[in-house]
Parts: C-alpha cells; structure tokens; sequence
C-alpha cells in the first residue's frame, strides 16, 4: 500500500506549496474529482479480494478525508490571506478630521434665560410675555410710579412721541398678566428691556426675568427661601453667600435687593447686587382688581446679562451685543 | 449723597469703625456705593505764613516768598500764584513730601533761584480741581502743624446711594437719627439760637399759591458782609460732601441744607421790589437762572416773584437777576415747604437736576424751616454779620402734609414677613425711629411717624421699617409650598427653544442685536415709517427696526471683516411695524448666511451659500416643525431682495416668512457689496410653528414602484408649478415626487432646462400591476406635455 501513501504524502506537499485558491481547486479535482487520483485508486478496490477490499476501502477513505482536511485547511490559510491583503489595501488615515457641518450655538443670553426659566418651572412658574413698545399705565402707573415719581427718574426711560415708551422692565408683565387671570399666579416674564443710557457697564437694551407669586398666604420667608434656593441651583454652590438689603421698588413693600458675595482676582469678597424683590405693594393689586386683603404676593425681577457675565466670567456687558463669533462659538451648551 | 464721617459723628458718635458704621448703613437699605478717604496723603504739608515776598530777579511770573512754619528759621519758596502775599497762611509742602499728582517735593532752584518747597493750590492738594491761585487758610491755624490735622482730613466719606422713598436721609441730621435708631445711641443736635429781631426791617410776603407753598418763611438781614471769607471747616464739609464753596452767605444756605436738610435761598434785597409773592408763572414769563440759562415759563411752575418780575424757579433754581453778589449789603432769607407735586418733575423740564429740586421732589420736612432759618441766621451772625430782622412766616395749615395714625396689627407682620416679632421690642422699634406709638390693644398698635417720614404711609410700610430694623438676614426662610397646577402644558417659550436649537443644529450661530437702529437701515427692507424714539441715545439707534435683517447683515459684516470666512446667523425678536390697523411687535425668527457653505475641509469643495442652501435649512427646519407639507414657496419681489431670488413662504396658502438673497444695492448700503447674502425671515406670532400632535397613520403593505422621468420644459417653468399639476391628477397610488436633477448646457436647447423626477408609487389594496403603471406615467406625460409642453427626454 505504499502506493496509497506516497499519494498521500505527495498531495499534502503540493496542497503546501499552492499560492492560490485556484491552484487549490485544481488539486482538490487532481485527486479527489471524478477522474481523481484517489478516485482512482477506489475505482481499482474490485481488483482486489473480498477478503483485502474492506481494509484497503477504509485505507483510501482515509486518505482522502486527510487530503481533503489539508484542502480545506489551506483554503481557509489562504482564505485568510486574501481578506488580510485587501484590509491591508483598503486601510485608511483615522486620523484625517471627518467631513463635517459647522454646529452653531445658542446666544449666552438664551442659555442663561433658558436656566433661569427652567428652575422656576420646577416650581411651577408658567412664562408669560408682553410687549416691548409699552404704555404708560402698564410700565408705571399700575406699578405704583405715578407721573414725576422720583423713581421714573431712576429708569431713563425712552420715549415715543405718541406717549408710549419702551418697556424698563419687564414687571409692566405683571400687571398685563394680573389684569387677564385670577390668582393664584405663578409666572416669570422673560424679555428684553430699554434704558436711555450707555457705557461699559450699561446697554440701552438689555434682558430681565420678572418673577410673580400671587396667592393666600404668601410671605416674605418664602420669598427669601425661592431667592436663595434659585441663587444657589443657577451658580451650583449651596454654598454661595447672600444677603438681602432693605431697598425700594414702588410697587412692593417691603422691597430688597440680594447680593451675593463673589470673589475677585486677589481673593477678595465683594457683595454684588443680583436681584430685586419684594412683597406685592397693595396699590399694585388694586389697580388690576385683586383684593389685598385676600391676596397678597411677592415679586423679583433680575438682570439676565448680569448672571451671565457672572456665570461665565465675562467682563465686559457689550460682548453680548456685538455678535463677534469668538465670543458666541464659545457657548457651546 | 456724600456725607462726612466727622461730620456725621458730631451729630452721633457709635463706637464702631468706619467700615462696620458704612455696612450697618447699607443693611439698613441706605446702600453705600463707597467709603472714600476725606483728602489724599498729605504728609509733609505743613500750615505756614508767608512773612514777605520779593519780585523773583529773573522772571517775572514769580514771586520769593519767605515763608514761616513756626520754628525759628525761615524758608525761602518761589512761587507762581498771583495770590501770594505777605501775612497769607499758607499750605507748604516740605520737601520730602510727595504730592496727589506724583510731584515729589525736593529743595531746587527755580531760574536760579533756591526754593525750599512749594506753596500749594488746593488743586495740587487733590483737594479742589478747579481752584485758582494757593489754597489760603486760616490766620489762626497754628504754624507748623500738619494740614492734615489743621484742616481735619483724616475724615471717611460716605457715599450713599439713597432710594427716592427716603429723602428724610438727605441731611447729616437724617443719617444720624438713622444710624441713632440703629445702633441706640442719641443725637447730639447743635443748639438752635432764636433771635430776638435786632432790626424791625422785614419785607412783605405774599403767598398767591398756598396749596404749592404751605408754608413760606422769610427773614431781612442788614448790613452783610457777603465778601467776608468762608471758613475753611465750612468749605471742607462742603467739599466733603460735593459742593463748591461760591461766597460766604450761598455757602451758609448750602451748609443748612446738607446739615438739617432744609434747601434755603437767599435774594439780594436791593435788587427785589415792593414784595415777596409766591405764585405760578404766567405763561411764557421768563427767567435768567443763576446758571445764566433763560428758561420760559408757563402757569404750571411756581415761582417766587416779586411786584415786577420773576426772582426764582420756587424750590429748584434761584435767578441770576436777585443774586446775592460779593458787595450785596442786604438779603431777604428764603426757608420754605414746598408740595412735592408742585416741584415734582419740574426741573427736568427744564433740564435740571439741582441739591434743592432732588429734596422737595422727595419731600422735605414740613416742620423745618423754621428751625433752618434761625441755623441759618446764627451762621450769617457769625460769619458774614450783619443785623437780623423778624421772621415773616405765611403759614396754610391745610396744605401741609400730615402724618396721619396707621393702625398696625401686629399678626400682620407675622402674615407678611413669616416671623413673629414681640411686642414690645416692635414698640421700642418704632420710638426709636421717633414715632408715636398707642397701644391700642395687645395684639394692635398705632403708630404716628414723624413728619418728615413721607414714605409711612400703610401697614406694609411699616412692616418693613420692622423688618429694616431687625435686618433682612435675621429673617428665617420658608420652603415654598408646591404648585397644586402643573403650569401651561404648551408653553410658546419651549417651542421657541426648540426652533433655537434647530437652527444652532442647521451651524447658525443665535445673535443678538439692538431693537433700534438707524432711519436709513429701517427703509432698505420696510415701506411703513419706523416708530421713531423723542429720546435716541445717538441717530444710529433712533428707530425701532421693521426688520431683524440689518442688525444681522451687520453683524455678519462685522465677522466677515474679522477672517471669519463665513457667517451664518440667526435672531429671535421683534420687529415693530406702524400699520394703519396699529402699531404690529411682530416676533419673528430672522437669519442670514454669506460666505462659505462648510468649513474648510479635505475631499468637500469650497462652495458659497447660494439661496438652495439657506432654502434647504429652511425646509429641514420645517420638517423638524412637521410642517413641510403645508408649506409652498412663491416667486416674490420684496424690497430690498434679488428680484430673481426671492420666494414668499406660504403655510397653507398664508404668507409666512420670506427668503431671498439681498439686491446688490441693498447689500451695498449695509457694506456686503458683491457678496451674495442670503437672508431668511419667519413670523411666528401666530402659532402654526407649534407642531401638530402626531396621529399615527399605518402604511402600505405592497410594493413601492419607482419610476424616473426625465422632462425638457422651457426655462421660465418653475418646478412648483410642475409638481403643483402633477398633484392636481390626484393620482392616489403616487406618493411623492423627488426633484434629483436639474440640468441646463450641452446637449439641452440654449431655451429649455431638463429636469429629472422621480415618482414614488404605491397602492394601499394591491400591488401596482405593469399595466397600472404606465397608465399613471402616460397620464403624466400628456399632462405636462399639455400644460408645459414638455418633451420626454430620451435617455
């Protein structure tokens, strides 16, 4: 049977020595196809005895399980091989920037008003919004600012010649909310303000939240405590100083300003005005038909660009008008 | 307000610093803006005499003074002040000493004379900017000594920014009752003399308008010296607290204001006729102010006059006519109450803004212008002689304000502050700040402020005089009880926070700019006049702007001219039209995109936005809004547009929004010349960006046919039109139609454009059969070969 194992020994070699798939396929019918060498040798089993038929069966199907493992062994090598050279072929520079959009970005201004209304809402603050080109009444005289109040001095305002102004702030929101609802209330009005006045540290235009609770029962504890707890979640420092001074807005008594204390370049506190706030004054209320006695209420009001600069360092309050790419690229979430 | 620490501690002295006095003050609600040292280091400024003078032998300007400081050698300064003369007690800095300015002082020669110093203005002192000539001191001072203490210039300033409700701070007297509240410390209140009249010459007074002046009281002085020098501890708390030193008598009236809080006038005697009347002007009377202005007048403002003409703006300005001069023998004493409405907003008309018209404004005491008078009188007594006549007092009793009881039950302060104060220390509260107090029961009092209190007027006011008082951080605080609703369901201002972040996902970067700009910028895209403002801060923003897109295109300009490559940008804001229905505050969503398309990168072109691109956002945009299938877009000319690119947006059939790219002119007047700006707008007052809830819908089961058609139509066919017929079939089995080629050039007649569609077909019952099919493409084709004539393009 020698024959049979030089066969096979000569397959393996030349299955070893094939460069391709093809040369493999032409091997595999070399010796197992239908005119196969080991085809062949099964072919020639009639020649032998009965007795020898069986053993040297079962020899050639050994051999030709052998050839075929070796075949399919190198198949799967070269296999292999071939999928290997063309990943090699296909590799890339990963490191090439992909090809892309440019991400625009949000104002800073909205980001922060954004925070703000976020907060109040959890507490179930509804936004509300009014006008810009205001009138008097809702700007001033429902706010308890009578004409040639000394306070409209403090407010710059600027004017149109048919009487209307632009909006100081945004608390004439309050009365057109308190004129169109019946309490209890909770909103915070967003918007941008005018002030005729201009230099580093004052915008003719700026933005302010006005905040209102009206309800039964409402105090000045709880006022102190939403001020604080707001403070604390917009800076994200439970442990930031605030104090609350006595001051004077007309439409509410008592009225305050909270500052807190920040620290400059060298380490220094310095107290610095955030927020304004106060009880409902009861004139307010009897202007837009809610009964003080029934009612009362609290309001703040707070400057939005303030917060921002503070929040996120910057120095100087024209940045948020000039619109300079550098600075709105920076404010990406 | 300045006030003087030294000042304010004759009056009330708490032991406690500078510092811990100015933020008890602040906490109190009289917020300090600052605490500034009263004079600059003045070290080695010496009080001395100069004993003689000599004309310098080499230039004429300068004199060579020997000076004495009070040891026994004398000191040789030149000096260039033409004031300088014998016997003249003077301010000498030594050398040694360095100066405010940085001049530091060391012996020299000046022309070739030796100067051992320098006589100083106030001026080189930091002490006055404006003043002329060496700053001249008192005879008596001791020489020698330090000028700081001669003058008392280790003094505080305090600046409190006072809130309008509390003008009974507008004095040294009303700090100290303040800061006497606060700390429990009393008032040391200088003696008020009463004169016996030393003369019987008194003037008449008549008081026309006694609702406006309640109260009028005057005085004769005789024989002033009004050229006599004022002292310089007067001048110093002049200075101290912001007022220049004029002469010895205005001086006076000013002292007495700032001290008591009484504003005074004083009129040259002489130069006033028959009598004093206190009444409102006629219309077009005219002034000549102290200011030298001419004001004209009118029957609401309330003047002092007397038989001939107008003296005075009553309570604001005194004229320049009835002027106490340097050689005014004889004054007529003016120390009134005028009503806050009769002044209130006056002087601003007139574009003033004086230390008098701010406190009648606010409010002065009713029940001082007696006692200012005779603190007035003594001063002119000691300073400025002369002989002093009986008061002349015009008193309306109904017209003065009073204070009248409020009753305060003491669960309110409970109520409105959340704390409970006892009884007895809201009692001590109350007489501390000088208030009657009844009580009326044990859980009410009453309580009566005192006259120069105009802001007690309720209950709350009083409230928060209590919780002043205590301090606002003694207050607890409380957590706030839960919201029984859940706030507005859809809120508009989530959805314009989500229209934000579409456009920043889209590379827009969200800008902000002014609601005002200048005349010229309002009319490049607006035909209705702007609102114009009465009061611009400057004519660049003077009127309210009909369009975002100028503050955008601007503000892209102000990057491009910065490297930037491209800007895209966008704006949430109003835009304000003057319409014949009314004034529209039209909130709009605005942009605007010029320069390159993508950032500079490998294996992308470098391509401008060109209209498809911003139209091609705009679409994404409102699809994210799920309104794109309502939307169609229109050929439009709008002013200020590419006549040729420009399209109206509509939301079924409704004008919404504009898209175009600027005229060259247009982007020429906003300094973009031969670039093409694309710029975008969205009224979203109305809400039909609010997207629709969604309803779910099921789809086809059966098998999508596609089939691509490609047509040749005249140029001028706009693809809207196009689909617009097609879908007018209303072919059930056609669900959408894609646009994917548009070709004009080689092989295309010079007059036609192809255009490639390709139609998505799907039946919802079965599966579109061959047959079907071409019947839907042949009734295209003839459709469009009809409408458009339109040829099949052989591919």
């Amino acid at each position: 049977m020698s024959e049979l194992d030089d066969l096979l020994q000569k397959a393996c070699t030349e299955v070893d020595s094939a460069s391709d798939l093809k040369a493999l396929d032409d091997l595999r019918v070399r010796y197992l196809g239908k005119k196969g060498l080991v085809t062949e040798q099964l072919k020639m089993l009639g020649k032998l005895s009965s007795e020898d038929r069986p053993a040297a069966g079962q020899r050639i199907n050994e051999v030709k399980q052998e050839i075929q493992a070796k075949l399919s062994e190198k198949s799967n090598a070269l296999e292999e091989l071939a999928i290997n050279e063309k990943l090699k072929a296909e590799t890339i520079d990963v490191t090439l920037p992909g090809r892309t959009d440019s991400v625009g970005t949000l104002h800073p201004v909205t980001i922060t008003l954004r925070r703000i209304e976020n907060l109040f809402q959890r507490h179930g603050f509804s936004v509300a919004d009014g006008p810009e080109i205001e009138d008097d009444f809702h700007n001033f005289e429902a706010l308890n600012i009578p004409p040639h109040h000394p306070a409209r001095a403090m407010h710059d305002t600027f004017y149109f010649d048919d009487g209307l102004l632009l909006r100081t702030h945004t608390s004439s929101v309050q009365i057109r909310t308190m004129e169109n609802t019946t309490p209890p209330v909770r909103i915070i009005a967003p918007g941008r303000v005018y002030r005729c006045d201009s230099d580093v540290t004052h915008s003719p235009m700026f933005h302010q939240v006005e905040g209102l609770l009206v309800d039964k029962g409402v105090n000045f504890a709880q006022l102190k405590g939403l001020v604080i707890e707001f403070l604390h979640a917009f800076f994200e420092d439970d442990q930031l100083g605030i104090r609350f001074r006595p001051s004077y807005f007309p439409f509410t008594e008592p009225s305050a300003e909270v500052d807190i204390e920040w620290k400059d370049n060298k380490g220094n506190s310095n107290w610095l005005e955030v927020m304004g706030c106060g009880m409902v004054h009861p004139n307010v209320f009897k202007q837009v038909g809610i009964d003080p006695k029934t009612y009362n209420g609290f309001a703040f009001g707070l400057g939005v660009e303030r917060l921002a600069m503070l929040y996120y360092g910057v120095r100087d309050l024209r940045m948020f008008y000039e619109n300079d790419l550098r600075f709105l690229r920076q404010f990406v979430a | 307000m300045k006030i003087s620490e030294n000042w304010l501690r004759e009056w009330v002295n708490p032991q406690v610093s500078t510092q811990e006095l100015g933020e008890r003050l602040t906490m109190a609600g009289l917020e300090l803006d600052g605490i500034e040292p009263a004079a600059p280091d003045l070290t080695g400024v010496i009080v001395a005499k100069i004993k003689s003078t000599a004309p310098h032998p080499d230039a004429k300007k300068l004199q060579v003074c020997q000076v004495d400081v009070g040891d026994s050698q004398t000191r040789q300064i030149v000096c260039g002040a033409k004031n300088a003369r014998p016997g003249l007690t003077v301010a000498l800095a030594t050398e040694g000493a360095e100066l405010p300015g940085g001049i530091k002082i060391a012996a020299t020669k000046l022309r070739g004379v030796q100067s051992f110093g320098m006589i100083c203005s106030s001026n080189e002192l930091g002490l006055d900017e404006d003043a002329e000539g060496i700053l001249e001191l008192d005879e008596k001072l001791e020489l020698g000594m330090p000028l700081t203490v001669a003058l008392k210039l280790n003094d505080a300033v305090y600046d409190i920014d006072l809130t309008p409700n509390r003008s009974d701070c507008l004095s040294v007297q009303g700090v100290a009752r303040e800061v006497s509240a606060l700390y429990k410390v009393p008032v040391n209140k200088p003696e008020l003399n009463s004169y016996s009249p030393e003369t019987d010459q008194s003037f008449p007074v008549e008081v026309q308008a006694n609702r406006a002046c309640p109260h009028y009281c005057g005085r004769v002085i005789v024989g002033v010296n009004a050229n006599a020098n004022t002292p310089v501890w007067m001048k110093e708390y002049l200075r101290r607290s912001g007022i220049r030193s004029i002469s010895i008598i205005v001086d006076i009236c000013n002292y007495v204001m700032l001290e008591l809080g009484q504003p005074m006038h004083a009129f040259d005697l002489d130069k006033v006729s028959e009598k004093v009347v206190v009444r409102m002007a006629q219309n077009e009377e005219k002034l000549e102010l102290l200011d030298g202005k001419e004001v004209t007048l009118s029957n609401e403002h309330l003047v002092i006059a007397d038989a001939d003409k107008v003296l005075a703006l009553a309570g604001i300005m005194g004229g320049n006519e009835s002027a106490v001069q340097l050689d005014t023998k004889n004054i007529f004493l003016e120390s009134a109450y005028f009503d806050l409405l009769a002044i209130a907003g006056k002087a601003r008309q007139f574009g003033l803004h004086t230390e008098s018209s701010h406190r009648f404004e606010r409010g002065v005491d009713p029940e001082l212008a007696i006692q200012a008078m005779e603190r007035a009188t003594t001063l002119i007594k000691e300073f400025a002689v002369g002989d002093i006549g009986p008061i002349t007092n015009v008193v309306n009793e109904d017209g003065l304000p009073k204070r009248k009881a409020i009753s305060l039950p003491i669960e309110l302060i409970q109520n409105l502050l959340g704390v409970n104060i006892e009884m007895k220390n809201v009692i001590s509260m109350f007489e501390s700040l000088d208030c009657v107090v009844d009580q009326i029961s044990d859980r009410e009092l009453t309580i009566t402020p005192p006259s120069y209190r105009f802001d007690l007027e309720i209950e709350q006011d009083l409230i928060e005089e209590v919780a002043r008082l205590c301090g606002y951080d003694q207050f607890p605080t409380q957590a706030l009880e839960t919201a029984s609703t859940i706030g507005s369901r859809t809120s508009k201002s989530d959805v314009i926070f989500e229209m934000q972040k579409s456009f920043i996902s889209l590379g827009y970067n969200e800008a902000v700019t002014f609601s005002f700009t200048e005349k010229e910028h309002c009319a490049l895209f607006a035909i209705e006049l702007p609102k114009e403002l009465a009061n611009p801060i400057s004519t660049s923003l003077s009127h309210m702007r009909t369009s975002l897109w100028p503050g955008l295109c601007m503000a892209a300009n102000y990057n491009l001219k910065r490297q930037q490559s491209s800007a895209k940008l966008f704006e949430i804001g109003r835009k304000y039209l003057v319409k014949s229905t009314g004034l529209e505050q039209t909130q709009v969503i605005a942009g605007v995109s010029v320069g390159e398309l993508y950032p500079r990168q490998w294996g992308r072109d470098v391509n401008s936005v060109d209209f498809y691109d911003v139209k091609g956002h705009l679409e994404q945009f409102l699809e994210e809004r799920d309104v794109l299938k309502q939307i169609t877009f229109r050929p439009s000319k709008r002013l200020g547009l590419h006549p040729g690119k420009s399209a109206e947006i509509l939301f079924n059939q409704e004008i919404v929004g504009i898209l175009g790219v600027l005229h060259p002119s247009t982007a020429k007047s906003l300094d973009l010349a031969n670039r093409e700006v694309v710029v975008f707008e969205l009224d979203f007052s109305l809400d039909w960006l609010i997207a629709p809830k969604v309803a779910f819908k099921s789809w086809s089961k059966f098998p999508q046919v596609h089939r691509d058609l490609s047509i040749l139509v005249a140029k001028n066919v706009s693809v809207q039109s196009i689909l617009d017929e097609i879908y007018a079939l209303q072919i059930e089995a056609l669900q959408d139609i894609e646009v994917f080629s548009l070709y004009q050039g080689k092989g295309v007649p010079e007059d036609l454009k192809s255009i490639s569609l390709g139609l998505i077909l799907q039946d919802f019952s079965s599966t579109l059969t061959d047959e079907n099919v071409e019947q839907i493409i042949t009734n295209i084709i003839s459709l469009l070969g009809n409408k458009f004539e339109a040829q099949l393009r052989s591919a």
